[in-house]
């Protein structure tokens, strides 16, 4: 049995390569994707490794509130730094500040941002200590000088000397006395770094004099890192602790990883099993057609002796094999696909560390045992239908098919090329074969078609989802938003304004009140949540939040305000006492003074600013909104508020208009992505459908001889088999988004609430460019087999005795 | 011998002159036709016999411009088929050739009526209903118009085809075994309907067999054994025929 499986796959190789295409592109996509987010673990890995190097323990205060970038600590007493220094076994400790600052380069823009760090903190000498060490010129000695790590210098065009801003998010004008290298690299991955002296890092960045963020502590000769930790710790008060710099590490890689490398690592991952799924359908599609066509063949096996298991047994061994070879090809295709990855992020403007690529047993073993999996799952269906050919086929002639489907399929097949001809795009003879050719086995069509219904529909579905999320976002952002302006921060990841700002606004003669976001992290009754903090009163003018019970803008000193989410979460309403713990370790109990149902602008909870900027480490505000004087027009308005912002690190002034639709702004953003990623999906889909017609093509070739014989021109064979591709692919791109659009409202339907998608939004144009893009698509995928189909001979394909 | 004399006059409907069909090369390579020199009188029904590899259905391809000859010329009414370009050949095919072949000469899909008007609808153009009507009628094909080949018999598949290659009024109808599947009564009725067509239409009818009672029905039968042409007869009976081939069959 072995040598007929071999022998057969040798035998139809050129037909089994599209099928092993299909499998290929899937699992070079897996293999890509890990071999992607293993290379950006690695990276990430060796940074951190490198910043903690020199560090033995590293003293600072128990983490009060979980944010999204990892815990927030509060400071620490300064003068911990002396009191260890003197401890026995301790080489070096050295007090560091690290907040938020954003450089700007010689032309005013910001340098970096839009993803990673951008950091501003405290010099520390040693270098071991910190990472950073001189490249060039000197420490900063006195306020108003900066150290920047090369990179960011080099970015920004600034050298030795220059003058510049950094915003801490206030803007700070320093002079650059120094440049610094992170482990002999010009920076730490794309992060900026803005270096002050001590004293001026803990007034712009820890909240004044005599607060750290943390201590590094080098060990002496001899000494362990669990040794130093624990003479260290001996000396500590309550609430401030002691780890080993193994550990620090460890926790700022699995910040940095649980967060980021796994989010992009499941989207991916997802990405993979859609592109496995389309291609599990074009395998099952090419092994059905393959298997048909073989029918004489295994009737024959039947016949000599072969047992229904040995013949199925056949088919999927012979499903494995492609798989085999797919996969391992498919392995090295990932490489290529991992390149191809890192241009498209690069391209999309974001900058992880990227830096070759991490290889290791489960980049080769993982995508193998998928594709092989895969393959073997999509040939059971065939393999079923191959076994159960009854031996006496052999002695029948070989059918090329119905001549015309029957049955509801085969209706709907004859109605789309109706329509199609209708339209226009399948004329003449050509096009009433090609109709009657897609019309002829419409469970052929419609299988070929499944791979495209697949991609299709996955494409439908997220565009459809993405816009009824956008349309709902948008709808209650509109409602809530009653201000004529929004100042919002610049870039996406961790920008921030000054707190000054709103308040220089608001004095403006043309300006009638200006409500600033603050953001922050607190914990509540134990979960750590984002919380915005707002003036009450400035909020409730420019936002309408629909507050259920209580009121926002009465909010008082030691009252918070809730989403009804929360609120029903937790089981709080107006009065409830809430306990809340700060970033700067300090916890109050607050009660809800309003419940609000629209979070969209606000999140889940805010509260008043002057409690929150009390207790924040370093106080960043992420949006201004602001209302306009009766009269002011929105250009007059705009001019106005530039007239602040400029000197202020230049942010976006949006009309209300544009603040509504920027909101919407990432998800267009992450939809672009999909779009691309999903591009891929649909090529294989159309890969299926070029094979079934290559296999069309060669049922057919004595029709096809015929036809020529009797005056069909090549042109007019080649616009058949074309036209039968047209038919196929409007097939699986109508069918796709029939089942999209299916998809997406049951969807919706289960979880759209929680979601925040409350309406269904069609986006008509859309899906009929996916459509019409998918059918063209198809044509496209016809292209190679019609031309083969011209190319045939008219002679040998009648079968004529030459 | 009525061969015609270089170049062919306008009196053949279709003609070869020294042609000459190598398959393969080097030690495998077999000459199919080996310098023949033929012509088919318009307005004729002539048969061409020869034992299997004789040659005959080569002959036939080439010059209906189907296949490409190696040495020598084929033409059909004053066009050379070596000057035409494949569309130029295909056109005509379609405008001045009609084919019949031994089995899958109807495209499944297509209704038999569709069928019988698939050479014109390539070119664009409809049948002309009078001259449509003439041949269905001829053909006996009237109440079949409307059913696909897999719902015909045999027999009439092959008149659907007849009628086919009559449809475009063409200079020349090839067939190639055309009573090749047909039990021998229908095979008598389809060869009498292909020489009524020559009789009472002015049809040129040149017919492929290795059969002598399908022969008989011509008006003319060449002789072709290993690629040469050996002999033929005029209006033969069957008998003159099987004669003829069992002294070359020798």
């Amino acid at each position: 049995m072995r040598r007929v499986i071999l022998s057969g796959l040798w035998a139809r190789r050129r037909r089994l390569l599209g099928t092993s295409l299909a499998v290929f592109l899937g699992t070079a996509f897996l293999a890509g994707t890990l071999m992607l987010s293993g290379t950006l673990r690695a990276n990430f890995e060796r940074l951190f490794s490198d910043a903690n190097a020199g560090t033995d323990a590293v003293v600072r205060s128990v983490a009060s509130v979980e944010t999204d970038r990892g815990p927030a600590r509060a400071p620490i007493d300064e003068s911990l730094a002396a009191r260890i220094r003197a401890l026995d076994g301790v080489a070096a400790a050295a007090p560091l500040v690290e907040g938020y600052g954003q450089v700007r380069g010689r032309d005013g823009e910001a340098v970096g941002g839009n993803g990673p760090p951008r950091i501003a903190a405290s010099w520390v000498e040693p270098a071991a200590l910190s990472g950073y060490e001189l490249a060039a010129g000197r420490a900063p000695r006195a306020p108003g000088e900066a150290v920047l790590n090369r990179g960011a210098a080099e970015a920004g065009g600034l050298r030795i000397g220059d003058e510049t801003v950094v915003e801490t998010p206030e803007p700070v004008r320093v002079r650059v006395v120094g440049l610094a290298t992170f482990a002999g690299e010009d920076g730490f991955g794309e992060s900026t770094y803005a270096a002050f002296t001590l004293d001026e890092a803990q007034r712009l960045l820890a909240g004044g004099a005599g607060r750290v963020s943390e201590i590094r502590v080098a060990a002496g000769p001899g000494v362990s890192q669990e040794e130093l930790v624990a003479r260290v710790a001996a000396v500590l008060p309550g609430g401030v602790e002691a780890v080993t710099g193994a550990q620090a590490a460890d926790e700022d890689l699995a910040d940095v990883t649980g967060d980021f490398v796994d989010a992009f690592e499941i989207v991916l991952l997802v990405f993979a099993g859609i592109v496995l799924l389309v291609a599990a359908f074009s395998i099952a599609n090419t092994l059905s057609i393959v298997v048909a066509q073989r029918t004489r063949e295994s009737a024959l096996l039947r016949a000599v002796g072969a047992s229904r298991g040995q013949v199925r047994g056949a088919v999927v061994a012979e499903a494995g094999a492609i798989g085999l070879v797919a996969s391992l090809a498919g392995v090295a295709g990932g490489l290529a696909i991992a390149s191809a990855l890192k241009a498209l992020i690069a391209a999309a403007g974001a900058s992880p560390p990227l830096d070759g690529l991490a290889l290791s047993p489960a980049v080769v073993a993982i995508p193998v045992a998928v594709g092989v999996g895969v393959t073997v799952l999509a040939g059971l269906a065939p393999a079923r239908r191959a076994a159960r050919v009854a031996p006496v086929t052999a002695m029948r002639e070989a059918d090329a098919g119905e001549p015309a489907g029957r049955g509801p399929l085969g209706a709907a097949v004859r109605g789309l090329g109706a329509l199609l001809a209708r339209a226009g795009a399948l004329r003449g003879v050509p096009g009433t074969l090609a109709r009657a050719n897609a019309a002829r086995s419409p469970r052929r069509a419609l299988r070929t078609a499944s791979a495209l219904i697949a991609g299709v529909g996955v494409v439908t579905l997220i565009t459809v989802f993405a816009a009824s999320l956008k349309t709902s976002t948008l709808d209650r952002v509109e409602a809530s938003f009653g201000g004529d302006l929004a100042v919002s921060a610049p870039g996406f990841g961790g920008g921030a304004l000054p707190p000054s700002l709103a308040e220089r606004v608001a004095r403006l003669p043309e300006v009638d009140g200006a409500a600033a976001l603050g953001t922050g992290s607190a914990r509540l009754g134990g979960d750590s949540r984002p919380i915005t903090g707002a003036d009450p009163r400035s909020l409730a003018r420019v936002l309408d939040l629909d507050v259920t019970a209580g009121s926002v803008e009465r909010l008082a000193g030691e009252e918070l305000a809730v989403s009804r989410d929360l609120a029903q979460e937790r089981g709080w309403r107006v009065g409830s006492a809430v306990p809340v713990a700060f970033a700067d370790g300090t916890r109050a109990e607050l009660r809800v003074g309003a419940v609000y149902g629209r979070d969209d602008v606000v999140g889940d909870v805010v509260i008043p600013r002057a409690t929150s900027a009390r207790h924040a480490v370093q106080p960043l505000d992420r949006a201004v909104l602001v209302t306009l004087a009766p009269g002011v027009g929105e250009a007059q308005g705009r001019r106005a508020v530039q007239t602040v912002t400029r000197a202020m690190g230049d942010p976006d002034v949006q009309t209300r208009a544009e603040y509504v639709e920027a909101q919407a702004g990432p998800l267009d953003v992450a939809l672009g992505m999909v779009y691309v990623l999903l591009a891929l999906a649909i090529v294989i889909a159309l890969m299926g459908i070029a094979n079934t017609l290559s296999l069309a093509t060669h049922e057919r070739r004595r029709e096809l001889g015929l036809l020529r014989a009797v005056g069909a021109t090549r042109e007019q064979v080649r616009a058949m088999v074309r036209g039968e591709g047209l038919v196929v692919a409007t097939l699986g791109a109508l069918g796709g988004v029939v089942a999209g659009v299916a998809a997406a409202g049951a969807l919706i339907l289960a979880v759209g609430d929680g979601a925040g998608v409350t309406t269904l939004s069609l986006p008509g144009a859309r899906l009929a460019i996916v459509v019409v893009v998918g059918a063209l698509a198809g044509t496209l995928a016809a292209v190679r087999p019609a031309r083969r189909a011209a190319r045939l001979d008219p002679l040998r394909a009648i079968g004529g005795a030459v | 011998m009525t061969t015609t004399t270089l170049p062919p006059t306008t009196a053949a409907a279709a003609a070869t002159t020294d042609a000459v069909k190598v398959h393969g090369d080097g030690d495998g390579a077999v000459r199919a036709l080996d310098g023949v020199t033929v012509a088919f009188d318009r307005g004729a029904f002539t048969a061409i016999m020869g034992p299997s590899g004789s040659g005959k259905s080569t002959l036939m391809h080439c010059a209906a411009g189907l296949d490409t000859l190696t040495s020598g010329r084929a033409a059909i009414g004053d066009v050379d088929l070596a000057a035409l370009s494949d569309r130029e050949l295909t056109r005509l095919r379609r405008e001045r050739v009609g084919f019949v072949f031994q089995a899958f000469n109807l495209l499944p899909t297509l209704t038999a009526a569709e069928n019988v008007a698939l050479p014109l609808a390539l070119a664009g153009r409809r049948p002309d209903p009078a001259w449509m009507d003439a041949v269905v009628g001829a053909l006996r094909l009237g109440d079949r118009l409307d059913h696909r080949p897999a719902e015909l018999s045999g027999g009439q598949q092959q008149r659907v085809a007849v009628a086919r290659a009559l449809i475009a009024r063409p200079q020349i109808v090839f067939a190639d075994e055309p009573t090749g599947n047909l039990d021998r009564r229908t095979g008598g009725e389809l060869l009498e309907l292909l020489a009524s067509a020559v009789r009472d239409l002015g049809q040129t009818v040149v017919m492929v067999t290795h059969d002598p009672v399908a022969a008989a029905h011509a008006d003319r039968v060449v002789f072709l054994a290993d690629g040469r042409i050996v002999g033929e007869v005029g209006h033969p009976s069957a008998d003159d025929v099987l004669d003829r081939l069992k002294r070359l069959g020798g």
